[in-house]
């Protein structure tokens, strides 16, 4: 167990598949099972001395593994990111107390043995859960960047709280997903929306016209063209304006970029970042959404490893979550 | 459902570069390796919690010499099979958890590409996927984590879950995967026990858990008669997942599921 100032900080939790401590899972399976919701604006979201839980969610579409090893850079040490692909546990994760309706069923469901109920799975669906009665009481907490910083992860007993979706999947969500996206939304949750991302839900106008402020058209529809996505783009980025995300971050030099132009932009969006230098990307590269409840980021450059070894984007990426997540003004 | 409108362009990822070394390697005279195209691998998750280290793992320095890809679930092995002009993956390693059944259309490719005799690595909690599919784990994994009632039913026991045993790895096998490897403690990580294996199933790695069946078989071959298949139950903590033995031992399966060690 770690102490810091007499305050018990999380101790031992499951960092690896789950970033969930089996323990407190049990306890917050339980909680689930009995009905009860957790709350969405739970302590720890809001207390900046503990870390800003950010689920990470992909699929749907290819990107390389140098996206990921980024969020274990010290300089996400302020986080706790943890994983969680399409398809099933979407719903589960972006509700608030999802899976508080009751126990698992045993078809069309997704919980694994870390996981405490979920939505509807593909054919068949997932097994209930099965809890892990034997925790150590040793198991010390492993943070997501493995940095013991000092900063709280959970106390025990709690549960986390996610405040922040990084999304880079590209996919058009089904309607249980969109139903609780909405939800979140209007919780007032922070959404940083990764160059994959930037096509999701192509036909679901209230999306990209409300919250994320643009669209990667990957067909043309609804009186808006195609977009055209272009490989090995160079690209110099440039702050515009001055918003918190960008500040300190410099001019950014990026090669081997998938530029996107054409996307379809909302005139509500505020611009943060523009490129020059290559025709095959739009001028606005990033921006804050229109959204007037959730804080939406969208990054368009993420595609290639080299950008994704770049400490000033490492930089952006790790301001747009903290901005997302209310931690800077 | 979801559905990912572009995904006609989920196999056009892997680089030119590999392409055209490809083609390069294809003109150079047997044995001249140096220009052989790195291996072409799809790392497949979904729907369940997967720890940052093991997305990390194949972008490990181990791990350059291969050219990997993430590709999550929905739909993930639509284009494994190549498109025009487009290869697919050499190796598929799966990091998912889908315990009844993939989709229904996930399943002819995946059929088609193991009967191409191409790789597949299984790692974690992927031993539980398909458990409503008996062809998959008896016709390829040939080891299953069993949860679902009617897998239950047909294999008549049921797995249950150990977390963070201190474990001691031996390899019992003189097979490439295992051959450079010593026995090893393997860091604290979930653990499967009691789960189904068919008796053709060949083993390369026995924990000394006293809990696991047969004999404490961790990691071993599958049985699927064309394609390279090997699973490896461990992989769920993050500690497991940097560990520098468990990482050489999964870039052995690769190399070894994408026909480069022998």
């Amino acid at each position: 167990m770690l102490r810091t100032g007499g305050e018990v900080m999380s101790k031992r939790a499951d960092r690896a598949g789950s970033a969930i401590a089996r323990r407190q899972l049990m306890k917050a399976g339980g909680a689930l099972l009995a009905g009860a919701a957790l709350n969405s604006s739970g302590r720890a979201a809001n207390d900046p001395l503990a870390k800003l839980w950010v689920r990470y969610i992909t699929g749907g579409h290819p990107y390389r593994p140098s996206y990921p090893a980024m969020f274990l850079d010290p300089l996400f040490v302020e986080m706790e990111i943890g994983p969680n692909d399409l398809p099933n546990n979407f719903v589960a994760m972006v509700t608030p107390g999802a899976g508080s309706a009751g126990p698992a069923p045993t078809a069309g469901v997704t919980a694994g043995p870390a996981s405490a109920g979920g939505p509807a799975a593909g054919a068949g669906g997932n097994a209930p859960p099965i809890f892990a009665k034997d925790n150590p009481p040793d198991m010390p907490w492993e943070p997501s960047t493995q940095i013991h910083s000092g900063v709280r992860s959970l106390l025990p007993g709690e549960a986390p709280v996610f405040s922040v979706f990084l999304l880079n999947d590209r996919t058009n969500w089904p309607e249980d997903v969109r139903s609780t996206a909405k939800k979140n939304v209007e919780a007032g949750k922070g959404f940083v929306v990764m160059h994959n991302a930037i096509g999701d839900n192509q036909d679901w106008p209230w999306w990209y016209q409300q919250v994320t402020g643009g669209l990667l058209v990957l067909d043309e529809h609804d009186g808006m063209k195609k977009s055209t996505i272009t490989p090995s783009v160079t690209m110099e980025v440039r702050p515009v304006g001055d918003h918190p995300i960008t500040r300190g971050i410099g001019t950014l030099h990026l090669t081997k970029e998938e530029g996107y132009k054409g996307m379809w932009q909302s005139p509500k969006i505020t611009p943060i970042l523009e490129a020059s230098g290559g025709s095959g990307t739009d001028r606005v590269v990033a921006w804050v959404g229109p959204s007037d409840q959730a804080r939406v980021v969208c990054i368009a450059p993420g595609y290639a490893s080299e950008t994704h070894r770049n400490p000033a984007f490492r930089r952006l990426v790790r301001n747009a979550i903290m901005w997302a997540g209310g931690r800077m003004i | 459902m979801f559905s990912a409108r572009d995904i006609t362009s989920a196999m056009s990822f892997f680089s030119r570069r590999h392409v055209l070394l490809g083609a390069a390697a294809a003109a150079l005279p047997a044995g001249a390796s140096a220009a052989r195209a790195a291996l072409r691998v799809q790392y497949t998750t979904g729907a369940h919690t997967v720890p940052l280290q093991q997305y990390a793992m194949f972008d490990d320095d181990t791990f350059r010499d291969l050219d990997t890809w993430i590709l999550p679930h929905p739909h993930p092995f639509d284009g494994i099979n190549g498109t025009a002009g487009q290869p697919g993956p050499d190796v598929i390693v799966l990091g998912d958890y889908i315990t009844g059944n993939w989709p229904d259309a996930d399943h002819a490719p995946m059929e088609k590409y193991l009967d191409s005799g191409k790789g597949l690595v299984v790692l974690h909690h992927s031993v539980g996927d398909n458990q409503n599919w008996p062809w998959w784990y008896e016709g390829v994994l040939g080891g299953e984590l069993v949860q679902q009632a009617a897998m239950q039913e047909r294999v008549k026991k049921h797995s249950a879950l150990k977390q963070w045993p201190h474990q001691r790895i031996t390899p019992v096998a003189d097979h490439p995967i295992v051959r450079d490897v010593r026995p090893f403690l393997l860091a604290r990580d979930e653990l499967f026990t009691d789960m189904w294996f068919s008796p053709k199933a060949t083993v390369l790695l026995r924990s000394d858990d006293p809990d696991l069946a047969n004999n404490g078989a961790i990691a071993w071959l599958g049985v699927h008669p064309k394609a390279r298949v090997v699973c490896f139950q461990a992989g769920h903590t993050d500690w497991v997942n940097q560990d520098p033995t468990y990482r050489h031992i999964v870039h052995n399966m690769i190399l070894w599921a994408g026909g480069r060690l022998a």
